[in-house]
């Protein structure tokens, strides 16, 4: 009785599940592997685009001529139904949870982004981490096809210049798919995307990341200079580390300071005053100098706090021209309206329908606490005689 | 010497009811009986000899070989025809109770008995003594002279170590009780005899130390021993199916040793080892799984290796396990998992190959289960050309023309090294068959089958117990202070309190009082 519960309940059911299986379990040879994934609009159309990485051993790929992917486009009336149709010419079933780069294109982007939305955060090949670029100047299938130095794909690529970049320059934040559809449904911020554009360097085609696009909601609103981008790195809520800062060198103006950021962490606080809103804005930042291009000794007490304080302004600089650009574009990019919410929770359900032209009006203070640590190898400046 | 195999039988008594009879006393009734009951045994030597003055008739009765012939000769037949004669003739004439002269003032032998009836002389002479005759008297005498050729003591051939006692058992068993002996000087150290086997009658010995034993276990394993009804038992084997609690298993519920310093650490802690002559393996009870995994050599090692190869080994008894069925799971159902380098080689590897991947594993483990069982059985001189051939040329040659793909390849050697990590043959065989229904499980569910097989593994061990101890302990039920000899070894030191078990009476192994570490 026992072991005949033990075969009804158990084991039966076991081996009937087997032969369910098939639609699941697919074999590797027959997958295609896509390492990056794109979205376009062009003429009432969608286009979705794969780079496909032709499958190849070390060795293999090492021995190989020419591109070791394929960038396949497809057309339908929805993003679904694009991707689905490239079954029809691929006899491989392409599989899209290896690709971590997610492009999309700048005609879509212009188009408003609201009809992808829904694609992006219900289908489950697409990865909730995968960082989120938007191509400027070029179509998606263009960038995948660019031959980057050094990396076989070009959407790998994208990716870890994105990700050495921000610790090595600091301009950029990468944005992954999560946090943009975060940012997309949570009112009272808007999002960011960093752009990638194809420069020509002696005639070859070379990928770069320049500019950030910035959205109105899912509206497409401007871009970002470098600059304005890296004020508004300054400006996000998280601890940042890593970035260059370039400021004069105290006495001679023609000649420059290179320092290293080694964090820096914005606090930003709403304060309602007299009717009016304020943002208080502090950033308490740390940085080591780096080099210099005068020859004249700086690393002497006075000339020390004047770094600092040449850093800090540097930084309010930057992010001066972030605030007002995004208060340009009437893009609430920093989430100063969920902060409002956050503080002010009445005054934020008055002012929620009509934030965008009182976020473009808001004056910000911002205080900037620099500190200079450390000096690397030598704390004198080089002595030429 | 005589051979009696071509003597006919005596005409009406049947052996099979005479064996039962008690000796006669009249020498020539009683040697023709014997000679009825031991016929066509070619081995057999009766030697019917005179002793005394006036003489007297003897018999001596022993088998070819299981004898040591010299002390037969020295200690038995020469006292009883030269001192006999000199006995009597001070008395003037032949003394009342001859046996009981010739047991205590004669024979110069320590191990004498006295029988009464045919079965127990077969059975005597049968395990190498000697049995004496006398004319008259209505016993006899048995001599222990049992002495034949065995392997000597010899290194361990399946638990090799490279520190710490190399000696293994031998077929002998009283080699075997001898080594335990030497190591435990205690007359605390019980060694109960049973006879085993209708046919064989084995000599089956359990060990066990009085005083730290749960007296109720060594009630429970006597009980289930003389239990035991079958015609031979010619391997400790052979016993675990009738003492084990639960028979329809493929966990075993016993340990298997061939080293005696293992089998004394386990009398030490308070459990029990059953020797079987004629086998070189101790079997030690009552076990539980996670002993498995612990090596004789970590209690030869520094404390803190032996602890790190101890978790290491624990790994590599989870890979051995689950290794295949991992990777046939990730890359049939979740290939989202692999990196993807990896799974760009694993698909360029795959190109060609004939079969899923399932079969591929499927095959290939089967292949390496071959290998291995031929490996075991050759003899040693072909034994290198078939791992040569097996591994380099079918492994490579099979790569070579895409039958197989490399990775897999490189997961079922990885496979066969991790699962010849464990320390123990009844855990490697535990892990082999068990791996099998992990990869079919992950073959038709991917990692939801393997969590299911794990599952019914886990709830199936945990319902087992090793004379009522439960299997899984000390982790279910869970018992922290014992963790610091199974996931490590702890230090000597701190090992004041034995291992804990159901109705032990001494658990202080050290230290006034044991106190709790």
């Amino acid at each position: 009785m026992k072991q005949g519960l033990f075969i009804r309940v158990i084991l039966v059911p076991l081996i009937l599940s087997a032969c369910l299986c098939g639609c699941q379990g697919i074999e590797v040879e027959r997958t295609a592997i896509a390492v990056g994934v794109a979205a376009d609009w062009d003429d009432g159309d969608y286009i979705v685009s794969v780079q496909l990485a032709k499958v190849a051993t070390a060795e293999q790929a090492a021995s190989q001529e020419g591109p070791q992917f394929i960038v396949l486009n497809e057309r339908g009336q929805t993003l679904t139904e694009a991707a689905r149709r490239m079954n029809l010419t691929l006899p491989r079933l392409p599989r899209w949870f290896h690709a971590n780069t997610l492009l999309l294109g700048e005609n879509l982007a212009q188009q408003g982004l609201s009809s992808v939305i829904d694609f992006l955060s219900r289908n489950p090949n697409v990865r909730a981490n995968s960082l989120l670029v938007m191509t400027r100047g070029a179509t998606p299938p263009e960038v995948f096809q660019i031959d980057t130095p050094l990396e076989p794909f070009s959407a790998v690529a994208i990716r870890y210049i994105l990700e050495n970049q921000e610790d090595q320059v600091g301009i950029y934040k990468p944005v992954t798919l999560a946090e943009f559809l975060y940012n997309v449904a949570t009112p009272g911020i808007d999002p960011v995307i960093p752009q990638v554009r194809i420069v020509s360097d002696n005639g070859k085609k070379l990928l770069t990341i320049e500019g950030t696009a910035v959205f109105r909601g899912t509206e497409w609103a401007g871009e970002l200079n470098e600059a304005e981008s890296r004020g508004f790195r300054f400006l996000s809520s998280e601890r940042i580390r890593g970035g260059l800062l370039v400021i004069p060198a105290p006495g001679d103006e023609t000649r420059d300071v290179t320092i290293e950021i080694i964090s820096s962490q914005a606090t930003v606080k709403p304060v309602w005053k007299e009717g009016e809103l304020r943002m208080m804005v502090q950033i308490t930042a740390e940085g080591n100098f780096y080099d210099q291009t005068s020859s004249k000794p700086l690393l002497n007490l006075e000339t020390f706090r004047l770094l600092e304080k040449l850093s800090a302004g540097q930084i309010e600089d930057e992010m001066k021209q972030a605030i007002s650009k995004a208060q340009h574009y009437q893009a609430d990019i920093f989430g100063w309206g969920r902060l409002l919410e956050r503080e002010y929770p009445p005054i934020w359900s008055q002012v929620e329908q009509d934030w965008p032209q009182i976020f473009s009006g808001l004056q910000a203070d911002i205080q900037v606490n620099f500190e200079l640590r450390r000096t690397y190898l030598t704390d004198e400046s080089f002595v030429i005689r | 010497m005589r051979y009696l195999n071509s003597k006919p039988a005596p005409e009406s008594s049947d052996p099979h009811e005479l064996i039962d009879q008690n000796i006669t006393g009249i020498i020539k009734t009683d040697q023709a009986n014997l000679e009825a009951i031991l016929q066509n045994c070619s081995d057999i030597i009766i030697k019917p000899f005179q002793f005394g003055n006036p003489p007297i008739a003897g018999m001596l009765l022993y088998f070819d070989g299981l004898v040591d012939r010299q002390e037969v000769e020295i200690n038995l037949l020469k006292p009883l025809m030269l001192e006999m004669a000199m006995l009597c003739s001070q008395n003037g004439g032949l003394h009342e109770d001859v046996l009981e002269h010739v047991r205590y003032r004669i024979l110069t032998m320590a191990d004498l008995k006295v029988v009464k009836d045919y079965n127990s002389i077969c059975h005597h002479i049968s395990s190498g003594d000697t049995v004496f005759l006398i004319d008259g008297i209505k016993e006899a005498l048995v001599a222990g002279t049992r002495s034949w050729k065995g392997r000597g003591v010899e290194s361990p051939e399946n638990e090799v170590v490279v520190f710490g006692p190399k000696e293994a058992f031998t077929e002998t068993l009283r080699f075997n009780t001898a080594m335990i002996r030497r190591r435990i000087k205690s007359v605390n150290l019980k060694m109960e005899g049973y006879v085993i086997g209708r046919v064989t009658k084995t000599d089956v010995v359990l060990c066990y130390v009085s005083g730290i034993v749960p007296p109720n276990l060594v009630n429970k394993v006597r009980s289930r021993l003389s239990s035991i009804d079958t015609d031979g038992i010619l391997d400790t084997e052979y016993l675990n199916s009738f003492i084990a609690d639960t028979k329809n298993t493929i966990f075993t519920q016993v340990e298997n040793t061939e080293k005696p310093d293992r089998v004394c650490g386990h009398l030490l802690e308070g459990r029990m080892a059953i020797l079987v002559d004629g086998s070189p393996t101790a079997m030690i009870l009552p076990i539980s799984f996670p002993q498995f995994w612990i090596a004789a050599e970590d209690y030869y090692t520094p404390y803190v290796p032996a602890s790190l190869y101890r978790i290491g080994r624990f790994i590599a008894f989870l890979m051995a396990l689950l290794a295949p069925s991992i990777y046939v799971a990730v890359t049939t159902y979740h290939q989202e998992m692999i990196p993807t380098a990896l799974y760009l080689t694993i698909a360029a590897s795959r190109q060609g190959v004939p079969f899923p991947i399932f079969v591929e594993a499927f095959l290939m483990e089967a292949t390496f289960e071959l290998l291995r069982e031929a490996g075991l059985r050759l003899p040693r001189a072909v034994g290198p050309a078939v791992s040569i051939v097996g591994a380099l040329i079918i492994g490579d040659a099979a790569v070579q023309a895409g039958l197989v793909s490399t990775p897999m390849v490189v997961v079922v050697a990885f496979t066969g090294i991790a699962s010849f990590v464990a320390p123990n043959y009844n855990a490697a065989l535990i892990i082999r068959t068990a791996r099998f229904a992990f990869l079919i499980a992950a073959a038709a569910l991917g990692f939801m089958g393997i969590m299911i097989v794990l599952i019914l593994m886990l709830i199936r061990m945990a319902s087992l117990s090793s004379l009522g101890m439960p299997y899984l302990s000390p982790l279910a039920p869970f018992n922290w202070s014992q963790l610091s000899d199974i996931i490590v070894r702890r230090p000597w030191y701190l090992a004041n309190q034995r291992p804990y078990m159901e109705g032990m009476e001494n658990q202080v192994r050290q230290g006034a009082k044991g106190e709790q570490e």
